[in-house]
């Protein structure tokens, strides 16, 4: 279809606004400080390592 | 089994289960020489109070006609090509079911499910959907709905799909990932995969496919992902540090997804826990699992003194889109709410950051992935207040979410709403640069935008402690 330009949408919607206002750049809260950031990378990586185990252990493990 | 015997002229008979014999008479027709499961199907249904069941010949089962075309129709032995069904009820039937002139009804007669019945002596259980007893039921917490035809009546049941090892096509791990990949299908809207689909999919460059001896952990957890559903392992020897069978395991069952256990060369499924004698010394879980060698939601009541102790390793297929564990996201979950409850502290105060590391432990995070609709959905069922559904009902959130809440302990134990804060998490979120999508802490809801890595929040009014995601109840 051929857009005319006569008939802008934003003259027909209604916003529904999401409910939250933005922070400041300078007022982030909820990120994680370096040291969680850190703590957290430690845990995952501890994690990770415990399910590589578990599926190489697991490999040859017979049932029936 | 004489063939002569599994052909009818008629669709259905009726049988009063009260008459003493009644249910005798169906293990001897149908028990076989393996007739521990049926058994334990028949006890299931009557302890679960039915009172009658029909009968319904010459019932064509996709799953056993699948096992037919694939398996029994190449032995010497012939074997039947249609199976019986077995559906209980908690009534009696009316009389006027034997009446020719009017459809047969069934509705309102407490349909409690079926059992497939194959025509094979030595693995006559097949596909079965029974609900479980009234005492289980709030702690199955692995429920699909299936919808029935019986003689042109639809009917419905709400339980855990089951179904027994045939031994040469299948045996504990086919069946198990049979109940999987069913329970995914009514639950979720998985694929409708069959017995030979399964076989297909396990790697046989170990032994050969059918007759199957068994297969390894590695072979199940290969065939669950080409089946589609990527499975996690974790190993209980000991269990991945912080962690325990009980974390593991009631995460994902919390989360309606069931857990294989491999323990004593056997695997089962379980479909649900129940927390016993919760705030006591001697509290402990009781697990309640799918066993296709003995039947159908049987309790753990110490896993330790279970038949197949040591239980050795958890398999966990999982949705594809579930790519982070569950481990991790409740890791990542619970870093960034005490961070919030930190960030806030001056305008929120320090009591539930001080209650967190409070000993004995006042509190804990439960996590559960859960799909995103379904968790908006849910908002208003969970009372959750309009100010924060309304945020999080026009949040836009991946398909899978994990929702890790931090529960007062005590509330919980008494049965009562429970979550004080919760985040959640993109369950296909990068591990090396894992966000919040939105974190909730009391007096404040914030949402990360991951388009934009922009912030925003909404301050709310105090918010009473709220109902859980989760299935489990208590």
């Amino acid at each position: 279809m051929e857009h005319s330009g006569k008939y802008p949408l934003d003259e027909y919607v209604t916003s529904i606004a999401s409910g939250v206002t933005p922070q400041p750049e300078s007022e982030r809260s909820g990120e994680l400080s370096d040291e969680r950031a850190a703590e957290l990378g430690e845990r995952l990586r501890e994690l990770q390592s415990a399910r590589q185990i578990a599926e190489s252990e697991s490999r040859d493990y017979p049932v029936s | 089994m004489n063939l002569q015997d599994w052909s009818y002229d008629h669709p259905a008979d009726a049988v009063d289960l009260t008459r003493p014999g009644a249910l005798n008479s169906l293990l001897d027709k149908y028990g076989g020489s393996q007739p521990d499961v049926l058994t334990n199907v028949l006890a299931h249904a009557f302890a679960s109070g039915a009172q009658s069941a029909v009968l319904e010949y010459r019932y064509i089962d996709a799953d056993y006609r699948d096992e037919h075309s694939r398996f029994y129709s190449t032995t010497f032995r012939r074997y039947p090509s249609i199976a019986h069904r077995l559906h209980f009820f908690t009534e009696q039937m009316p009389s006027a079911l034997t009446s020719q002139d009017e459809p047969a009804r069934f509705n309102n007669l407490g349909y409690l499910g079926y059992t497939v019945l194959r025509p094979l002596p030595g693995a006559p259980v097949g596909r079965t959907m029974l609900a479980p007893q009234a005492g289980t039921l709030p702690h199955v917490t692995c429920l699909a709905r299936d919808e029935v035809n019986l003689l042109g009546e639809s009917l419905e049941v709400a339980g855990t799909p089951f179904i027994s090892q045939d031994a040469q096509m299948s045996v504990c791990a086919h069946a198990t990932l049979w109940m999987i990949a069913h329970y995914h299908h009514l639950a979720f809207g998985g694929p409708r995969l069959l017995p030979g689909d399964i076989t297909e999919a396990v790697p046989d460059d170990i032994g050969r496919g059918m007759p199957s001896i068994g297969l390894t952990l590695y072979q199940i957890s290969v065939a669950a992902s080409r089946l589609g559903y990527p499975a996690l392992v974790y190993g209980l020897d000991p269990p991945p540090p912080e962690e325990s069978l009980f974390r593991l395991a009631c995460r994902y069952l919390n989360s309606g997804i069931p857990v294989i256990v491999g323990g004593d060369e056997h695997v089962f499924v379980l479909v649900g826990y129940e927390r016993l004698n919760a705030g006591q010394p001697d509290e402990r879980i009781r697990f309640i699992r799918h066993d296709d060698e003995v039947g159908i939601y049987i309790h753990v009541d110490n896993y330790l003194l279970d038949d197949y102790a040591p239980w050795d390793y958890l398999v966990i297929p999982l949705p594809q889109k579930v790519y982070m564990p569950g481990e991790d996201a409740e890791a990542v979950g619970a870093a960034h709410l005490r961070q919030a409850l930190d960030d806030e502290a001056a305008r929120i105060g320090t009591e539930l950051r001080d209650r967190l590391d409070a000993k004995p432990r006042e509190l804990s995070f439960r996590s559960t992935v859960v799909r995103s609709n379904e968790f908006k959905t849910g908002l208003e069922a969970r009372q959750v207040p309009a100010a924060l559904a309304a945020v999080y009902r026009r949040m836009q959130m991946s398909r899978w979410i994990w929702v890790v809440e931090l529960v007062d302990r005590d509330l919980r134990r008494l049965g009562k709403p429970c979550v004080l804060a919760e985040a959640i998490i993109d369950a296909t979120d990068h591990l090396k640069d894992a966000h919040v999508l939105s974190w909730r802490v009391p007096g404040l809801v914030g949402q990360w935008n991951p388009d934009t890595d922009t912030l925003s929040h909404r301050t709310l009014d105090p918010t009473p402690p709220l109902r859980s995601v989760g299935r489990a109840t208590g």
